[in-house]
């Protein structure tokens, strides 16, 4: 084991190609070159170069992904994902399946299985070479992890199996949600350098012209994410409640109305204070002091983020969820039954709005590092 | 005057061992710095990894990459580089770590300091 490579006069030892060639498999391309490298370097004996990589790939791997994902956008995913398959649920099989059949968890599994795969997608893209049609084939390939997670199942325990149907329309209905986030929201191309900037040299002109327009950018692009969660939110919760005949009385024509003015108000205060997309003239994008604006803008914006997203957003899951029992009084184990759904609810408004204040923090560094030149 | 992210410990004999090989650091020898300067303790190569990736989204230091050499089998090395940030971290940290020292020396007299870190340095084969 171990081959002798000549190299000038003397031979140079180095790791077997096959083993090296399965540790360039494991390793994400955006890092491979230098791992690979170092390994290599480090090369004293197969089984020494085989400890290393048993190390060192795992540590690698879980960087790249820590780098690769956005917290906001992977909620909006795994929210997208697992809402699609609660409506296929609820479509094909009624209510009675989330209570009865452990619906909710079971649901949770292919959720879980397509956001795995999905991270990885991310992980093991190669930087740079992304094409138009990148965001069918990220959303592709997380339908594809609900799918082998069912696959998997079937073999070890059948009663956690989704049916075919809502298998199938909660997977089409995955893709279509993906892809239309991952058009919006591009992932991040190499994580690197996220929110400090630590230079050496003073930014010029032409470098806060591109920070500014770049951040400009991503802002929008954040505000269309937010924008597409309260249309999906409200969207798919009046759906259900138009489809479900004990709805349509006078207090579930009031949640409707609720959930309808809450979600408008939502609209309007993304559209308000998150929005710092307005043009400014060209020598005054290439000021600091604008460039430091829309930062304090949008800091302002996510620090306040409970009072115009968070909030609202919560009540409008709230009141579908307390309706959903109050439209079915002969069912008084409804409200036992949508308690997880109220948790998940909660525990989704307290981690996003941790994710939201975790990322003002980083935009007042940010600001900070901008005074310090 | 702006203020960096604290760091760790660990990101502390990162960023020292990223300043003491100058244009020569790169995962091996901020490995083997690193190793050296954590002694007794076993330190392995994906901990580097993962601590370099953090400094670097955080602004400490930059990297690029080098020209591919035979001994790697002709691949390019990342070199690292400490930023402002980077060496304002270390410096805070070097302050501070000089005054834990000073107060435990100050407590517990300057002969016993003396001796500790003699034998300290002994255990640890410095």
């Amino acid at each position: 084991m171990g081959q002798a490579v000549g190299e000038g006069s003397g031979l140079v030892k180095a790791p077997p190609k096959a083993i090296e060639a399965l540790v360039a498999i494991l390793l994400p391309p955006a890092c491979r070159e230098e791992v690979l490298g170092d390994l290599h370097e480090r090369f004293i004996s197969p089984r020494h170069y085989i400890s290393d990589a048993v190390f060192t790939v795992p540590c690698v791997v879980a960087s790249r992904i820590r780098r690769t994902t956005d917290l906001q956008v992977f909620a909006m995913e795994a929210f997208a994902v697992y809402v699609s398959f609660l409506c296929a649920a609820w479509q094909w099989a009624g209510r009675a399946f989330l209570g009865e059949q452990r619906g909710l968890v079971r649901l949770a599994i292919p959720t879980v299985a397509a956001l795995i795969a999905l991270v990885l997608r991310r992980a093991y893209a190669v930087p740079g070479r992304r094409s138009r049609w990148a965001p069918f084939l990220d959303a592709a390939c997380g339908a594809g992890g609900a799918a082998l997670s069912q696959a998997a199942l079937w073999n070890i325990g059948r009663e956690l199996v989704l049916p075919l149907w809502i298998l199938i329309s909660g997977g089409a209905t995955t893709v279509l949600l993906l892809a239309a986030l991952r058009m919006v929201l591009a992932p991040r191309e190499s994580g690197g350098q996220a929110g400090v900037q630590g230079g050496n040299a003073a930014m010029s002109p032409k470098d806060v012209t591109e920070k500014s327009q770049k951040f400009v950018r991503k802002v929008r692009r954040k505000n269309f994410s937010l924008w597409f969660a309260v249309i999906l939110v409200a969207g798919v919760l009046l759906f259900l409640m138009r489809q479900d005949a004990a709805f349509h009385s006078r207090s579930g024509w009031l949640a409707a109305g609720v959930i309808i003015a809450v979600a408008l108000y939502m609209i309007v205060q993304v559209y308000r204070k998150g929005w710092s997309g307005e043009t400014a003239p060209p020598e005054a994008s290439a000021s600091r002091g604008y460039y430091r604006a829309q930062l304090q803008r949008r800091r302002a914006a996510l620090r306040g983020i409970w009072s115009w997203y968070v909030g609202p957003m919560l009540a409008i899951l709230l009141t579908f969820a307390l309706q959903v029992p109050f439209s079915h009084p002969d069912e008084p184990s409804l409200w036992t039954r949508m308690a997880p759904f109220v948790l998940l609810t909660i525990v989704w408004s307290v981690g996003f709005g941790y994710i939201c204040q975790r990322e003002a923090r980083n935009l007042q560094r940010e600001i900070d590092a901008l005074d310090k030149e | 005057m702006a203020k960096p992210d604290s760091i760790g410990q660990f990101e502390q004999l990162v960023l020292t061992a990223i300043l003491s090989q100058r244009d020569d650091a790169y995962g091996v020898t901020i490995h083997a710095k690193v190793a050296e300067l954590a002694r007794p303790k076993e330190i392995s190569l994906g901990a580097v990894y993962v601590t370099l990736d953090r400094l670097e989204d955080k602004g400490f230091v930059s990297s690029r990459l080098s020209d591919p050499t035979p001994e790697r089998g002709g691949r390019a090395k990342r070199c690292y580089r400490l930023e402002a940030l980077g060496e304002r971290a270390l410096e805070e940290s070097a302050v501070t770590a000089k005054r834990i020292w000073d107060t435990i020396a100050e407590v517990w007299g300057k002969e016993w300091a003396r001796q500790w870190g003699k034998r300290w340095g002994k255990e640890a084969g410095l």
